[in-house]
């Protein structure tokens, strides 16, 4: 019985967490609550007030239910519980209510309303191409160039080819072509899911000694089956691939890709 | 040449056979049930992602080819869509030709009433506000990068599906092969996306990064005009507004990195996106019409609360429509299963307790089951 309280406890914990997260600062979420209360007790049609007032409400109530969340999580990843906050009809009811406050004056006023409205939603949400995650797309595939110029350049007609790359690009490659193989991915990147690879291990972390040296560097990406290997010319290796059957093809913005003499790649 | 061939297959795919997929459905949100075209590609995209859900699962279950899916999709969407076409030409051509009437009541210089002329202008700015808000974010889409790593899973599998010809028989990430990946092999909206890059030939990471993001945009806002028409219905100079605020709260909606509004805007093509912002808001929609149905059969009778005879036609293709966009959600995202047979299923309890009517109920409980099945489905494969 003790038990189940506390890890009642633990799960009410988490879903207040995740609701804070969901929220950001909390003000859509206050706004959304006003208009929910202002419908409820505004609204004489019966099915809008049910679908955009009651609805939300309860299901809010059940996110917000402990032993609901804890039955689901038995079933469904706990990382994506948020969206259960996607029921939530936020966008529709803010507009349904503000129209409404926007309804009931004429005039000038209905002008200030409108502005005003506009004005709150304004302040209260942000601004989505804020977002530092955006840039401007070099090209339509919205890959970075270099990653279009590299790929260009290993990819061998009729056939797969197998590279490793910088961290840093991973997640495009394969994006751009599946032609391009990787000995890892981005799952290595996301640190949370813990996937170990002796290939990203070396090449990316510098593990165990500390940094990459050109021997280890090469005897690994054979074992990978990797047939080039694109480095950044900035940054430090001990030894030099060339004197280890690396050629190298070119260097493009700044990184070296190296095309390994053994591979039969019919070039 | 090749351009125009791209642009025709697309606009066959993302316009006019989900226009006619969805014509039967095109009188729903109506009162007197007039056919509207915005409510036929809406109801069309739900009928669309369905079938190719139908079809995908199947040859993804079995280990069939891509070529299969799409021969298969290709054949049934475009036999549905065909009959669709039919059927709207036997509309047409039975419905008595009526002259229109000159709507002078909504143009803004032949109004007489001053008050009731500013009201129109007034509308009519907002309209403009809001059709240049939605084409600078059409727009944007298409210009602006996001850099999402879930992109790197998603777009490689649409790639590799049309490349190889094989589905979720290799890890996205590093191209290497692996047995099937049920858990995302039974949502494969990024195979539906591959079908559109092979009858277009358009490669898939520019159809998914920059021409869907934009379409699926458009699609959304369809649907909440769809909501508009619904709650102003009578009403009709809230419609801008209203349309305004929902542009607005999109374009503001990044107040976290888990919004259904950062989603849509930030991963457009990404199934997740299209389950929180077209099909839970399409479902809004559906409920909003339901719980009108069941208060016209309160209304008539408010004490044996029996079905009106013309309200059981309208729940019936309510009813196959809602199971159609679970079917979509599905497609979309395995959480979509759960998601949208929770709004349903809540809906029509609360629903049935405003009207004391246990039939309500009954109705969401048998608009669920499909995705009962499926979710069954789903834990037993995993």
């Amino acid at each position: 019985m003790e038990k189940g309280f506390v890890k009642m406890l633990e799960v009410s914990g988490k879903i207040l967490q995740i609701y804070k997260e969901y929220t950001g600062t909390g003000m859509i979420g206050a706004l959304f609550l006003t208009a929910v209360f202002y419908l409820l007790f505004e609204e004489r049609v019966r099915e809008k007030k049910l679908i955009l007032a009651v609805l939300p409400l309860v299901l809010a109530a059940f996110f917000a239910c402990p032993v609901f969340a804890y039955l689901i999580s038995g079933y469904l990843d706990e990382e994506i519980y948020y969206r259960f906050l996607w029921l939530l009809p936020v966008t529709a009811v803010i507009a349904y209510a503000g129209v409404r406050v926007v309804l009931k004056v004429s005039g000038i006023r209905r002008i200030m309303a409108l502005l005003g409205i506009c004005g709150i939603i304004m302040v209260c949400g942000d601004y989505v191409y804020d977002n530092s995650y955006f840039s401007k797309a070099e090209n339509p595939y919205h890959v970075p160039g270099t990653v279009v110029k590299i790929c260009d350049e290993i990819q061998v007609e009729g056939r797969e080819v197998r590279a490793v790359f910088p961290g840093e690009m991973v997640q495009y490659v394969r994006q751009y072509t599946p032609y391009v193989c990787m000995p890892y991915g981005r799952e290595m990147i996301v640190e949370r899911w813990k996937i170990g690879n002796e290939m990203y291990e070396l090449f990316e972390l510098g593990l165990p000694d500390g940094f990459v040296s050109a021997d280890k560097l090469a005897e690994t990406a054979r074992k990978y089956e990797v047939h080039y290997i694109i480095w950044d010319s900035g940054r430090f290796m001990e030894g030099n691939l060339e004197s280890c059957g690396f050629r190298l093809l070119d260097t493009i913005d700044g990184y070296a890709v190296y095309v390994d003499e053994k591979a039969n790649l019919n070039l | 040449m090749a351009g125009i061939y791209s642009f025709c297959m697309l606009f066959l795919w993302l316009l006019a056979v989900p226009a006619c997929l969805g014509f039967p459905f095109a009188g729903m949100g109506t009162e007197s049930g007039k056919k509207r075209a915005g409510t036929a590609l809406v109801c069309g995209y739900m009928v669309m992602w369905a079938l190719f859900q139908g079809v995908a699962l199947a040859f993804i279950l079995t280990s069939g080819s891509f070529d299969a899916v799409v021969y298969g999709f290709a054949f049934l969407a475009g036999t549905g869509a065909l009959a669709g076409a039919g059927w709207f030409l036997v509309y047409r051509f039975k419905k008595p030709r009526t002259v229109k009437a000159q709507k002078s009541g909504s143009i803004p210089w032949k109004i007489e009433n001053k008050q009731e002329r500013f009201k129109a202008y007034l509308g009519l700015a907002v309209w403009c506000v809001f059709i240049a808000l939605v084409l600078y974010q059409v727009i944007m889409s298409g210009m602006l990068a996001f850099a999402d790593g879930d992109d790197a899973f998603y777009i490689p599998v649409s790639a590799a599906a049309e490349a190889s010809g094989k589905m979720y028989r290799t890890i996205p990430y590093t191209g290497e092969s692996t047995q099937l990946d049920v858990r995302h092999g039974l949502a494969p909206f990024p195979v539906w996306i591959a079908f559109l890059s092979r009858v277009s030939g358009i490669h898939a990471t520019i159809l998914a990064q920059s021409i869907l993001g934009g379409v699926l945009l458009l699609l959304c806002y369809l649907i909440y005009s769809r909501i508009a028409n619904l709650l102003f219905a009578g009403q009709e100079e809230g419609i801008p507004y209203f349309m305004l605020f929902v542009s607005l709260l999109i374009l503001f909606g990044n107040y976290s990195f888990y919004t259904s509004e950062t989603f849509l805007m930030t991963r457009t093509s990404q199934g997740k996106a299209v389950l929180g912002s077209l099909i839970i808001p399409f479902l809004f929609w559906c409920l909003l019409q339901a719980g009108r149905e069941y208060r016209k059969d309160y209304e008539s009778s408010p004490e044996s609360k029996r079905p009106r005879r013309k309200g059981g036609k309208e729940k019936l293709r309510l009813g196959i429509l809602m199971v159609l966009a679970t079917a979509a959600s599905w497609l979309c995202s395995s959480f979509g299963t759960f998601l949208c047979a929770a709004l349903i299923g809540t809906g029509g309890l609360v629903i049935s307790l405003a009207y004391r009517n246990y039939r309500a109920f009954i109705y969401a409980a048998v608009c669920v089951l499909p995705s009962a099945f499926f979710a069954v489905f789903y834990i037993l494969l995993q």
